[in-house]
């Protein structure tokens, strides 16, 4: 028996997804860097005053694992030394929960009466924190000492006084100092907001009332996933995902998992997964966690609630010193996107057997690159080369979308257009359309991934990141078929052209850059999808008259184009008997 | 009998038609009658019998007395909603045909990745590619491709294509490309039947300008066939001026403007708010409001700010973008429909969906099974079992109740009573958290609004919503049921033209927008003659679009005279109740300059009659559940014919009126003031509630 009844439960978890999303709109208003007031790569959440995390309606999917760790490091650091006024600060993967050093995460206690009730919290990705390269991503990092500065949890401010000293040495190590000096206002800012907005539940409700919400908020979210995994078939399922490159030299490394499915929960075990690397693809604990819990809600469904009661029922273990549990001083800043993307699909294909229904296809990884120097009037830019997005892989009733964003945020990146990207960097863009042929065969065909065509009207540094140009990186389920691998290649004005490294970084002069991103998986087989719908994909371009017959066996004659159903059917029929 | 001239307005919505007019007096008459979405002008003319009927005058009497006769329509968006609109063909630049479909990869809820994207307006096939290219100061690259243009034209001849639109890249910045293509598709297509996005939507950034232009083309088949037939019969059956409609921004224009632009109908119904909330600001003298139109599925807000109605340029049908200028509404799924379930780790949950009007609340008995907040309130006893909604409907409590104890009696053992004031305290934390998006969240303090509760449901709910937010007044129309045909009798003609210009904002940049101003204003103007003698003078307002560098998003703000440091500051003063700060001493960009003709018609008055201050009688007392703390008591029920101006009663009370049923907590104050509204004077306690 719950201590709240289940409308105060409900009204509790509104309110408190609210003021979470309350601090999301004062940082997006506040903060000083793009990458906040329209990209949202920040997180604000609420933790219970023993580090839980209760609720976290504001955010991006891989930030939602790490802040009950983060939370539980603060505890164990200032035990006894956390008062009124004070607010704390880390960003270390190592030794404070953090995802990666880029970001930082605020910490604010919130006090009823001289008592912790709560905390206040807000995880962001700042714009540049020293390290070897500019704009927080260093491929070339071997150690996590070359990709910034470590934080751990440190007392930004003390009893309302900000630590000045402390203040200066971040700014210091920063190559962007004045907007990390506003971006930190604003994130102590929307905590403020929040912890005054919480003080306000915990006045009417007592600090005691607010404990039975924390506890029964867990207590709902662990029944809710509990009665999600009840809707698998029992039994041990294993999935794994594959590096080919290390950001130096071809690899050979792997992410394995097997997931032990039971009436009472989860079992995550990485037996099995390679040694880290020596490039930043190196995956710390937490972030592990919230690749782990993104593969799993992804998969098990948008309603089940993202708080800290999930993790009653997950356990992970993961080997010391391996990709998915990497030791200092194992560089990490790709961690956010490879290898989660990697973990998530090791779970997604651990996971389909034991609901077929609820299969995801892969998503292919990445084949653009960044782009960065001064244009026409010497103004510094880096530009990400976002318009050439992969396909996502088909669900059940679903095909795959054809171009969006990456696995991290669950594609919820939105593509600049083509028109604010020529205004902003000396690009001429020539092309941005879906690939015919791009995406995975199947009953729901795969997303197609977008060609793109940009012309650089001067010399640039290229950091070149070609993740889905090696082998295939999506997969199809149920008898889909993974799609094709991505490519990037260059044309120079002259006429002659070149295929530049997957990874590296090179500096060149004026150019046209095409990048052909892969597309997505396909769910079920492809022999069963509507000759009807088939058609429609090569009239529309997407499927190719050839692929339809090799790939779907639908054969299509005429000049108009009609499916001749005989010969589709023979042919489907022969495909079956072999 | 009414005194010539009178105004009509008709406003269809799913289920009823609603229909108000006012006379030379200010008397005003109001019916509602059923809607026929098979047939929409069936409906119009219907309408107008039953009024005909009701003042007892044949119809041509009634349409040759009317001055003003204004149309809210939903044809626009049921097209979209339906997917009934026209067969598309889309001319592209080169390279870009899948804009539309891309749609930037958006999706609002990144966890939810399992539906698609809504089906594309217009499929691959008919994207067909233009050569040609302009730079993005509009400056031509490459020349116009006539013959991609002429193949594209034989093309959807050939495929059957009924509309065709023409999005070229950085056509915002030069029209000339478009206008060409355009020239060649007359030799094929009526001009009614050709789209150009520097026309449509002539804003930077090609998916929504495409998307925008793409929805223009679509709807366009159903609703200008729709309003010249409507016109034409009006006019036969007597109607001496144009047929005028609501348009998003909340304006009216002739059918000539709508054939134009169809994208602009596609708020028409709700953006009748607009001169609903100037009526309510010129009799209660309160200028800053938050309407809180609800009604069986959703509920609609706007916020007007010292007079003024918040607008935007982009709005949403079913996932559909459209960039149009339009009164800012902020639509949210809750209603008197929404749905309360038992989640999986057992908690209360109530919508986003909806039982709509069929099946309905399971009160309604015609096969719903599911509780929802009407049944609540039903439980609650705040509405009364039996007749409902003028008698259309029977409630009936005891379906309520038991479809209450089903789900939550006997899986956790809640009490339908129990559950049902949690159902409606979860629904007024819904409104809430709505009202604090659209103000709160912009800076806005609401102890400084009002507001107004419209629509079947909002007053049930408005009281508490408005204590939990320390917001102290209440006002609710007299005619909150038919608030949006009420409000386009309280309309002005406006017709709005932006030209997108991305240059730095200095003083000879602004001298430049001068010239573009009165250009775009020659423009309006010639448009705006067309209303023949109607309404004042053409009158003109300008704004200025203007952002920090680098930055995407932007305010708007007024231009009056070219003193560019008085619009600087304005600016700054605007950003800083946005964001709190403002860089001083950043450069500015200007993304646009907009320029707004209006004419404007003298407002609707209605008379005034002073009451005297006196205590209405009961029309009887009612158990009702008033809150968690009070819990069941006899309250008084008033009858709202019996609400004259001056009456005066305390809360907790039900006042059960034509079109709403309005429930008031304890200490609440209502009086009626002297034109008939109802202003509740909420008892906010010293400090607001939180849970």
């Amino acid at each position: 028996m719950r201590p709240i009844d289940a409308i105060s439960l409900a009204l509790g978890q509104k309110q408190l997804d609210h003021i979470c999303r309350t601090m999301g709109w004062v940082m997006a208003r506040t903060a000083r860097s793009p990458i906040f007031s329209q990209s949202h790569d920040f997180s604000c959440f609420i933790g219970s005053s023993a580090g839980q995390v209760v609720s976290q309606a504001d955010g991006i999917p891989i930030h939602t694992g790490g802040g009950g760790i983060a939370l539980a490091r603060l505890l164990e650091t200032f035990k006894g030394h956390i008062n009124l006024g004070d607010c704390f600060l880390a960003n270390d993967p190592y030794v404070a929960g953090g995802n990666h050093l880029p970001d930082f995460t605020i910490m604010r206690p919130v006090f009823l009466n001289g008592a912790l009730i709560a905390f206040t919290c807000n995880r962001a990705h700042q714009s540049d924190i020293g390290g070897g390269a500019a704009g927080t991503y260093n491929p070339k990092a071997e150690e996590i000492f070359h990709e910034g500065l470590r934080i751990p949890v440190v007392k930004l401010v003390s009893q309302g006084e900000v630590q000045d000293d402390l203040w200066r040495l971040i700014l210091l190590n920063s190559r962007t100092p004045d907007l990390l000096d506003g971006d930190l206002r604003a994130m102590l800012g929307s905590t403020e907001i929040g912890a005054k907005r919480l003080q306000d539940v915990a006045s009417s409700m007592g600090a005691e009332g607010l404990n039975q919400l924390f506890a029964s908020l867990l207590d709902w979210a662990e029944e809710s996933f509990i009665a999600a995994i009840r809707k698998l078939t029992p039994g041990i399922y294993t999935g794994e995902d594959f590096f080919d490159h290390d950001c130096f030299e071809t690899v050979e490394a792997r992410i394995k998992t097997a997931i032990t499915v039971s009436a009472d929960g989860l079992l995550v075990d990485f037996a099995g997964t390679s040694p880290q690397m020596r490039g930043f693809k190196n995956s710390p604990l937490a972030n592990t966690r919230s690749a782990v819990l993104l593969g799993l809600i992804s998969f098990l469904g948008a309603h089940i609630p993202r708080n800290d009661g999930v993790f009653r029922r997950v356990r992970i273990v993961a080997p010391e010193g391996s990709l998915v549990n990497a030791k200092p001083p194992a560089p990490v800043t790709a961690d956010t996107t490879y290898p989660a993307h990697h973990i998530v699909h090791a779970i997604w294909k651990a996971l389909s057997p034991a609901a077929p229904d609820l299969s995801c296809a892969g998503w292919s990884r990445i084949s653009h690159c960044n782009t960065s120097g001064r244009d026409g009037s010497g103004r510094y830019y880096v530009a990400y080369q976002w318009l050439a997005q992969p396909g996502t892989g088909a669900v059940k009733g679903r095909d795959g979308f054809n171009v969006m964003g990456q696995m991290t945020t669950l594609g919820g990146l939105a593509l600049p257009e083509v028109e604010d990207f020529e205004t902003s960097y000396p690009f001429l863009v020539e092309r941005q359309e879906f690939v015919t042929d791009g995406g995975g065969p199947g009953r729901y065909r795969g997303g197609t991934g977008a060609e793109v065509m940009v012309h650089v009207k001067h010399p640039a540094e290229y950091s070149f990141r070609g993740e889905g140009n090696g082998n295939p990186t999506s997969f199809g389920v149920l008898g889909g078929h993974a799609a094709g691998v991505g490519n990037c290649s260059i044309r120079f004005e002259d006429g002659s052209s070149y295929i530049p490294p997957r990874f590296g970084v090179e500096r060149q002069p004026p150019l046209t850059l095409t990048i052909r991103a892969a597309g997505g998986g396909g769910f079920g087989a492809p022999f069963e999808r509507p000759p009807e719908e088939v058609l429609n994909d090569v009239l529309d371009g997407m499927v190719s008259r050839e692929k339809a017959e090799a790939d779907y066996g639908v054969i299509l004659s005429g000049k108009d184009l009609h499916v001749d159903e005989k010969a589709t059917r023979v042919r489907r029929q022969n495909f079956k008997a072999r | 009998m009414l005194i010539a001239p009178w105004r009509i307005g008709i406003d269809i919505g799913g289920t009823f038609t609603d229909v108000v007019a006012i006379d030379a007096n200010g008397r005003i008459e109001a019916l509602k009658s059923p809607s026929r979405p098979d047939d929409p002008t069936a409906g119009v003319m219907a309408a107008l019998d039953a009024l005909a009927r009701r003042l007892d005058v044949p119809k041509k009497q009634l349409l040759g007395g009317c001055s003003m006769l204004v149309h809210g329509s939903t044809i626009a968006t049921n097209t979209v909603l339906e997917g009934k609109g026209a067969m598309v063909g889309l001319l592209t630049t080169k390279g870009f045909r899948d804009t539309l479909e891309i749609r930037r990869g958006i999706r609002e809820d990144p966890w939810n990745h399992r539906p698609p994207f809504p089906r594309v307006l217009v499929p691959r096939r008919w994207r067909l590619p233009v050569g040609g290219r302009l730079d993005r100061d509009g400056l031509e690259l490459t020349a116009l491709n006539e013959g991609d243009v002429l193949a594209g034209s034989a093309a959807f001849r050939a495929a059957g294509v009924e509309c065709v639109a023409v999005s070229f890249l950085h056509s915002y910045a030069n029209g000339a490309h478009e206008g060409r293509a355009m020239e060649i598709l007359l030799a094929d297509w009526d001009r009614d039947v050709i789209f150009c996005s520097h026309e449509i939507s002539p804003y930077a950034g090609e998916y929504g300008r495409t998307s925008s232009t793409v929805l223009a083309a679509y709807v366009s088949k159903r609703v200008v066939p729709y309003l010249r037939s409507l016109e034409g019969i009006l006019r036969k059956n007597g109607l001496f001026g144009p047929l005028l409609l609501i348009q998003s921004n909340g304006g009216i224009a002739s059918v000539d403007e709508i054939a134009r632009n169809p994208a602009c109908l596609l708020l028409s119904g709700p953006a009748a708010q607009v001169g609903a909330l100037k009526y309510v600001a010129a009799t209660t003298g309160i200028d800053n409001l938050i309407s809180l139109e609800m009604g069986g599925t959703s509920c609609d807000l706007a916020l007007m700010e010292g007079g003024h109605v918040h607008s935007t340029d982009r709005i949403d049908i079913a996932g559909y973008l459209a960039l149009v200028p339009s009164v800012d509404i902020h639509s949210v799924s809750a209603g008197g429909g929404s749905i309360a379930r038992l989640d999986a780790g057992g908690m209360v949950t109530l919508g986003p969906d909806g039982a709509g009007s069929l099946p309905g609340p399971v009160c309604y008995r015609r096969g719903g099974q599911d509780p929802t907040n009407t049944d609540a309130q039903l439980v609650l006893g705040r509405l009364a079992p039996g007749q409902f909604a003028g008698g259309t409907l029977d409630l009936d409590d005891q379906a309520a109740r038991q479809a209450l104890q089903r789900v939550y009696g006997d899986t956790i053992g809640l009490a339908p009573e129990a559950a049902a004031l949690g159902i409606v305290e979860l629904m007024d934390q819904n409104l809430r958290h709505a009202v604090e998006h659209v103000s709160a969240e912009r800076g806005f303090d609401l102890r400084d609004f009002a507001l107004v509760a419209v629509g079947g449901a909002g007053a049930l709910h408005a009281s508490s919503v408005a204590r939990s937010l320390g917001c102290s007044t209440v006002c609710i129309p007299r005619l909150a049921g038919v608030f949006c045909a009420f409000g386009m009798l309280n309309s002005d003609v406006r017709l709005d033209e932006v030209r997108t210009i991305r240059r730095p904002f200095i003083q000879s940049a602004l001298d430049h927008f001068e010239w573009v101003a009165l250009e775009l204003e020659t423009g309006l103007r010639a448009r705006l003659m067309a209303y023949g003698d109607a309404g004042s003078e053409p009158l003109f307002s300008r704004h200025i679009d203007l952002n920090y560098l680098d930055q995407q998003s932007q305010l708007s703000v007024e231009w009056t005279d070219n003193d560019i440091e008085r619009i600087i500051a304005a600016y700054e003063e605007r950003y800083s109740l946005l964001y709190g700060h403002a860089h001083k001493h950043s450069p500015l960009m200007t993304c646009a300059v907009r320029v707004s003709g209006s004419r404007r018609f003298p407002g609707v008055s209605i008379q005034k009659i002073p009451g005297r201050g006196y205590v209405p009688p009961t029309s009887g007392q009612r158990r009702i559940v008033v809150s968690r703390d009070i819990g069941a008591v006899d309250v008084n029920v008033y009858d709202g014919a019996d609400l004259k101006p001056g009456a005066r009663l305390v809360g907790p009370a039900i006042i059960n009126d034509v079109t709403t049923t309005i429930f008031i907590g304890k200490g609440d104050r209502l009086e009626v003031d002297a034109s008939n509204n109802l202003i509740v004077r909420v008892a906010v306690p010293a400090q607001g509630g939180a849970v």
